[in-house]
This record gives C-alpha cells, structure tokens and sequence, in this order.
C-alpha cells in the first residue's frame, strides 16, 4: 500500500499501481536526503477516514522521508499504536467509530497532532485538551505537512507540548 | 365598581323617597282624623253642654217671670185669688232656672256678671210683685192703687227683659266662640292638609319625574355590568386559546391571572395558581419575568427558554410568558447546521487543495500515472463538493415547497438494480453489498430521479456507517400494496429514542461531531420529504451496535 496512488480511492487495484510508484516517488528510505538517510526516519501514523486526505498526507509525508502508517477507523489506529511505537500520530477529529478525542486520550504518551475541518477556538480549545501538540485545519498545504511536523518534534524536544502549542497557536488555552 | 355604586344609591333614594310619601299620608290621615275629633268635640262641648242649658234656661227663666207677671196681672185686675196660680209655678221655675244657669256660668265670661244682673232684677221684679199681690189683699182701695202701679211694673219688667236677653246673647256668643274655634280648626286642619298634600304630591312628581330616569340608570348600569362581565368572559376565552402563557399579577406579584397556556408550560393547575405569589406556583417563571429577556428556567424538570413582556397598568401588570425552547432549538440547529456545512464543504476542498499543492510541488516530478491519480482525485473530489451543495439547495427547495416532482410508472427492481451497480463501483474494499433483487416487475408511482436519489443516500449511508467487512443488504420486493426498498447495514445503529428525530432537517446524533462520520444532517430529511411527496413512507428500525434498516414504501401502480 506505501506510496499507492489508488489507496484513496479504496480501489482493489491497488497493489499493480503501488509497484511502479513506489520506487520513482517515494524515494525514502534508501534515496532520502542525507539528513533523512543519517537518522532513523520519524515514525508517523495517520489516523484518517477521508482517504483523499489520508493519502496526500502519506505521499507529501513520505517524500520527505517519513515512515508513514494509515488507518481509517478509531479502532485500527488504537490496535497500531498499541501494537508499535510512533514519534507522532496525526490524528483526524472525526472518526467514524471512536472519537479523536478520545483516541488521542487512548494512545497514551505518543504526541498527537489533531487535522479537522473545523476550526473555531472551541475547537481547539478541546484538541488541546484532549492533549494535541498541534491542531491543522483543513484546508491546508499538505507540501509543508512534514516541514511542520518536523518542526512540531523538534521543538516537542526543546519545549515539551506546550512549546510546541504556543509555536503554532500561542499561548494555550487555561 | 362604579355603575353598581350607582345602582345602590339610586335604590336607596328611590326607597326614601316612597318612605317619605307613606310618611306624608299617614301625617294627611291623622290630621284629618285629627281635625274632625276636634271640630266634633267643640261641638259636643260648647253647644250641647255650654250654650243650650243657659239659653235654654234664660228662655225659662223669661216664661217663668211673665207667668208671675201674667198671675200677679191677673189678680190685681180680678181680686180673684185663683189668679195667683201661674205666679207661684214662676217663682218656683224662676229659682230652677237660675240654678241651672249658675251651674253654666263658666262657659262665657260674661256670663257670672249677667247673671247676677238677672238676680237683681228678678229679686226687684218679684219684691214688686210681692208689693202688689199685698195691696190687694189690703182691700178695694189697695186693689186700685196696684191696678195704677201697674206701669210702673212694666218698667221693671223691661229692665228684666234687657238682662235676660244679655244672658241669652251671651250663650250666643258661647255659639259664636266655638263656631270659630271650630272654623280655625277646620282652617288649620285644611292649610296643614293642604301643605301635606302639597309636599305629598312634590314627593309623587317627584318620583314620577325621576323613577324612569332611575330606572333607565339603574337598567344601563346593570347593562353595562352585565356588558363589562360579557367583556371579562370574552377576554377570558381568547386568552384561553393564545399559546403563549398569560399571567396577571398584582402589585404583590401575586397571580390574579392565569391562562391555560400558563396552566400547559408551567404544569399548575389555575385553582392553585390564582392568588399565590408568582414565586411559589413557578420559580422558574420569576427570572424571566424580571429579566424581561429571554433566561433559561427549569420547568417541569427540563431545561427551557423563556422570554417574557410586560404591559404595566395601575396596580400590577400582565406578563407574556412564551417558551422559545423550540426557536432556541432550532437556532441552535441552525448555527450547528453552517458549521456541519462549512465543515463538509471544507473535507472535499481540502482534498482538492492538497492534491493540487502536491501536483505543483517543485521539488519532485511526478510520473504521469501519478500525476492523472492526483487530478482523478481533483474530479471525485469536485463532485462531492457539488453533490454536497445540491443536496443544502435541495433542501432549501424541499423547505420552500419549491421541488416539482414527476410521477411516472417506473420498476423499482430495475432502477435499485441499476443503483447497486453504480454505487458496487465506488464502495470501499472493507464493505460488501447483497442485493436481494426481484424478477418480477414492480411498478411504483415515483418521480425516477428523485427516487434513486433518496434510495443513493440511503446506500451512501449505509456505506458510512459500515464498520470493516460489514455487510449492506439491498432488498426489493412487494409487500401489503406497496413496493419496498430495504437497506440494512450492519454499523453502529442508532438509539431508539433518536428514530423520529433523526429525520429532521440539521439533526445529527452527535452535534460536536467528535466523533463519527461526516454528514451535511440533510440526507434523511431530503429522503423523508421526497418519498413523503411521492405518497410514501420512510421508517427506520435499528439496534444500536448491531446496525440499522431503512425501509422505503411506495403506494404500487
């Protein structure tokens, strides 16, 4: 699936087109740059049921040398995290079974970043509090997805959440 | 208040007014009675008793004084001792006369005076008698001298006669006394009744004068309390029927007032409500009535919003209590709604937008495949956008009754069959479709398109709410004179209490939306209204975590 085209569209086809995409425009692992190629690629897992959404996000992620996992319900993100570990989880608010929030709540210390369309100051009051570093709302560019994403671990590093929270949105909400 | 004051005090007068002539003729017949005893007893007293004794008497005594002159005549001219008869009976009359007059003399002041006179002359007159009967018996020469002496009696006997006849004039005047007496009684009696009667007949026109002007006073005051109750009863039966609660309260904010509407939203009865403080029969009541904006109240425990007005009048105010739970609701679904659209609007553009973003990155060259993948994206994409901003003016033509549906025969197995094959083309790979298809025909009066899009969204729904390797069963058949679509899913299912709610317009069963899929909270309602227009039924059943059945029923051609 890494790298497909079609994993959008949910199309069965999937794999035929997966083996001519993949080595040309995923260049990652083995082709990174040489940053990418002199640490251990980030972790990210995409918890997405928009397919659309979730595939620009793992195509822009991968060509900048993310390790990318999708999952398009609550529960199969929740078994993932459970199951492996990740630097990141990007997180859809709305899912169809469980609820961003409370999958971010689930996923323990793993740091979340909340991507919606929603995007009142409610709104990400509560991603907040239910624990996000980040909150993205949609629309947005998917091409500078990694730069921020990198930059969201980075500073994670220096700052801890609210670093990052005050990076991107200011001071975070009381 | 006013018009029964003045109907009292116009029934007291008029009542005072009719004592009083009562009054009047009892004051007419007690003087007249009055007047008669008195003109009667004057009469008994004076004439009878008083005047006719001494003029009776006077009379005698003058008859008894000429039988002793006729006698004593007599015997000086005859010598003859017989003669002397009459003279003794007058003498002995005489002395009864004047006693029976002395027994009167009170009745005239004259009267005493007079008598006496009498006795005087009666003693002269009888000791001149005496002095002439002697003579005669002295012999002829006597007899001469008293038949010459006889004038000089005559003299006396005048004299006599003078003293009666004042006595007689006196008892006449006793007469007159009372005859006056009685004419001034009988003129007081007259000018007293006469008065009476004149006060008696003001008192009458009086009355006659004002009793129809009473009346009509008192008949337009009862009118007009009779037309002021007919009012209250009016007022009272359109105030029954407004929606909203009416409250009247008086300066104590106690209730004096309280309207069925009253009775409906704030669950107390109007025997107990009327004439307890507003407080006690609905706290809930008192925020929004002093507020006079709309404030949120517990009533009946349920959270409500209430807004009142006020008109104040002299000694309280009435209160127009409405529940803009409703309003509140529907406002609440209506911003909900611009944030759901805004949100489902944004999920396809944000697709679009990354897509193109992706397309024109500079750094890396796409491979053409790819590339056509990205720009299939931007199309599906598109569509949905455009699917999504048909169904907001579908149902914005549905909610002004703008939609014109052309009903036609059509197959309802045909038209599911070919919406299952479109529809297998986009499903995702975790979902699988089973339809149950009829072979025979079965025709249903329908609009085609409007049809297939409700039965469309009924799918799409289905598909959303599929958990992996769920199943969607599309069944079509005849059943009870109707045709039946059925679409069964095996997702998350959808609350009992929820069933009738879920198809209405904006309503969604989870409004943060933190949870679930996406949805503009228009496809049920659009679904409902077009087969509703169509002479059909939507029903839903389902159990929560096991899935939901959508049943479509269409009256057969």
């Amino acid at each position: 699936m890494a790298g497909s085209a079609r994993a959008w569209m949910g199309d069965d086809e999937g794999p035929d087109v997966e083996s001519h995409l993949a080595p040309s425009v995923a260049p990652v692992p083995s082709n990174g740059t040489p940053q990418a190629a002199e640490q251990a690629p980030p972790r990210v897992l995409i918890v997405e049921d928009d397919v659309s959404m979730s595939f620009l996000c793992r195509f822009n992620l991968e060509l900048e040398g993310f390790a990318v996992t999708t999952a398009t319900t609550g529960a199969e993100g929740l078994s993932l995290a459970e199951r492996d570990a990740y630097d990141l989880v990007l997180l859809d608010v709305m899912l169809p079974d469980l609820g961003g929030h409370e999958l971010a709540a689930r996923i323990g210390d793993t740091p979340v970043v909340f991507m919606s369309a929603r995007g009142s100051a409610d709104d990400l009051a509560r991603g907040r509090a239910a624990g996000a570093i980040d909150y993205i709302v949609k629309p947005f560019d998917p091409v500078t997805l990694p730069e921020r994403l990198r930059r969201n671990l980075d500073e994670l590093g220096r700052s801890g959440p609210d670093g990052v929270w005050r990076l991107r949105h200011g001071s975070p909400p009381a | 208040m006013a018009n029964r004051d003045t109907a009292s005090a116009a029934r007291r007068s008029t009542r005072f007014a009719f004592l009083l002539l009562i009054a009047v003729m009892l004051a007419l017949g007690g003087a007249g009675a009055y007047a008669a005893h008195r003109i009667y007893a004057l009469a008994n007293d004076r004439y009878v008793d008083r005047a006719a004794p001494i003029f009776a008497s006077t009379q005698d005594l003058l008859v008894d004084m000429l039988d002793q002159e006729t006698g004593v005549r007599g015997y000086v001219i005859s010598g003859q001792a017989s003669a002397l008869q009459p003279y003794r009976l007058g003498r002995v009359g005489v002395r009864r006369d004047l006693a029976e007059i002395a027994a009167s003399q009170s009745s005239g002041p004259n009267i005493p005076q007079h008598l006496a006179a009498a006795r005087r002359a009666v003693a002269r007159l009888e000791r001149f008698y005496a002095h002439q009967i002697a003579l005669v018996r002295s012999g002829p020469a006597g007899q001469r001298r008293a038949q010459d002496e006889l004038l000089a009696g005559k003299a006396q006997f005048d004299r006599f006669r003078s003293v009666s006849f004042a006595l007689e004039t006196d008892a006449g005047n006793v007469v007159q006394e009372a005859r006056h007496e009685q004419h001034s009684t009988f003129v007081t009696a007259v000018l007293f009744l006469a008065a009476v009667v004149l006060v008696g007949l003001l008192i009458a026109g009086a009355l006659l004068v004002q009793i129809p002007a009473r009346l009509h006073r008192l008949y337009r005051s009862e009118e007009e309390a009779r037309r002021a109750a007919e009012e209250g009863a009016e007022a009272s039966r359109a105030l029954a029927h407004v929606t909203e609660a009416v409250v009247l309260l008086d300066e104590q904010e106690t209730i004096r007032y309280w309207n069925p509407a009253a009775v409906e939203l704030f669950g107390v009865g109007t025997g107990a409500a009327i004439g307890s403080p507003l407080v006690d029969v609905a706290p809930g009541a008192v925020d929004a009535v002093t507020a006079l904006a709309p404030v949120q109240a517990e009533l009946k425990g349920h959270d409500r919003w209430l807004a009142a007005t006020e008109t104040r009048f002299e000694g309280g105010r009435v209160v127009v209590i409405r529940d803009l739970t409703p309003d509140h609701e529907l406002e609440r679904m209506r911003s909900e709604f611009v944030a759901t659209a805004a949100h489902e609007l944004r999920t396809p553009l944000a697709a679009i937008y990354g897509a193109v973003r992706t397309i024109r990155r500079a750094d890396h060259e796409l491979p053409a495949e790819t590339h056509e993948e990205f720009l299939t994206m931007i199309e599906t994409e598109s569509e949905r956008l455009r699917y999504l901003v048909e169904q907001m003016l579908a149902s914005a033509q549905l909610e002004r009754q703008l939609v014109q549906l052309s009903l036609e025969e059509c197959d309802l197995g045909e038209l599911c069959r070919r919406i299952v094959e479109t529809t297998a083309h986009r499903l995702p790979p975790s979902v699988t479709l089973e339809p149950s298809l009829p072979a025979e025909e079965i025709t249903v009066a329908a609009d085609p398109d409007r049809l297939r899009q409700a039965i469309e969204n009924l799918l799409d729904n289905a598909v959303k709410y599929s958990p992996d390797g769920g199943r969607i069963v599309v069944d079509v058949r005849r059943r009870d004179g109707a045709g039946v679509v059925t679409v069964r899913d095996e997702g998350i299912g959808i609350p009992a209490d929820e069933h009738a709610r879920i198809f209405e317009k904006f309503y969604r069963l989870d409004p943060g939306m933190t949870r679930g899929v996406g949805g503009s909270g228009l496809g049920l309602y659009i679904i409902r209204e077009l087969i509703t227009q169509m002479g059909g039924e939507v029903e839903v059943q389902s159990v929560p975590g096991r899935g939901s059945t959508f049943t479509i029923a269409l009256p057969l051609r």
